[in-house]
């Protein structure tokens, strides 16, 4: 897919594990790791905005678009 | 799932193991009787065969005409009969003559145990709590060319069969036909099948972006 997804970039930077976030933002570690590793089809606006707010991040920093 | 949607499915998977199960020792016996008549036929021991037949001339409605008293019933003009089908039973001590509608019975077994094996694989996953799969709609694809198979193919192979066996045996007192049926209601279900395989292929995809959306 040509949405890329920066989760695992935007971690390190904030030195936060998958497991505290998928704790703060109330989803599952495996669905938090589908996201992490590309294979998601899609991203609620809801999951978006509590990732956004966990990292203090905007949307673009998260998800770029890379032509195949 | 509910306990009495599961006892329904218990019941119906014991049903259709059931059919199975006696479907392939049915189509079992046949295909050995099958292998072995060339030897038993051999001393010119006579056999029975049944062929579907049609009394009158015509193919998709014979017909035969009627002698009417008219001495008493003069107002009835004319009477023929239509559609008169029945089965030919003969006996014989021809080989092939028996053994053509036992292939072709043995045939039509292995479909419909092809469908009822679909069927049990089907009803498996809808037991394992996850029937929404691409697998099940390419089992539903299959179940419905199948059935026009047997719609479609079986009344023209039945006919060509009945017709060449008919020819074989002369049979004075009556005018015989191979009939030619169309099984309207098995192409009906076969198209049927094959659109909620496409409507399952789009249920199977909407499925996958739903556990797939985070």
């Amino acid at each position: 897919m040509a949405i890329v997804v920066s989760l695992d970039v935007l971690l390190v930077r904030r030195k936060m594990s998958l497991t505290e976030l998928a704790d703060r933002v109330g989803i599952t570690i495996a669905n938090l790791s589908i996201l992490k590793t590309n294979k998601a089809r899609a991203i609620r606006f809801s999951t978006l905005d509590a990732i956004c707010r966990e990292l203090d991040c905007q949307p673009g920093d998260l998800l770029a678009h890379e032509p195949d | 799932m509910p306990g009495r949607a599961l006892q329904w499915i218990t019941a119906t998977r014991l049903l259709l193991d059931v059919m199975f199960y006696f479907g392939l020792v049915g189509a079992a016996g046949i295909a050995i009787w099958l292998a072995l008549s060339p030897l038993v036929m051999r001393d010119g021991r006579p056999g029975n065969a049944t062929l579907p037949v049609a009394v009158g001339e015509g193919v998709l409605y014979p017909t035969v005409d009627l002698a009417v008293d008219r001495a008493a019933a003069p107002e009835v003009t004319q009477a023929v009969l239509v559609g008169a089908r029945g089965e030919l039973r003969i006996e014989t001590t021809d080989w092939s003559l028996q053994f053509l509608p036992n292939l072709g019975m043995l045939l039509a077994l292995g479909i419909v145990l092809a469908i009822v094996n679909l069927l049990r694989r089907m009803l498996r996953t809808v037991r394992a709590g996850d029937p929404f799969t691409e697998v099940n709609g390419r089992r539903l694809r299959a179940m419905g060319l199948l059935l026009l198979a047997v719609g479609v193919i079986g009344p023209l192979l039945e006919y060509l069969l009945a017709r060449a066996m008919l020819a074989r045996i002369p049979v004075a007192d009556l005018t015989l036909v191979a009939p030619l049926d169309a099984q309207t209601e098995v192409v009906l279900a076969g198209l049927l099948l094959l659109v909620l395989s496409a409507v399952f292929a789009r249920g199977a995809e909407l499925e996958r972006d739903r556990s797939l959306t985070i």
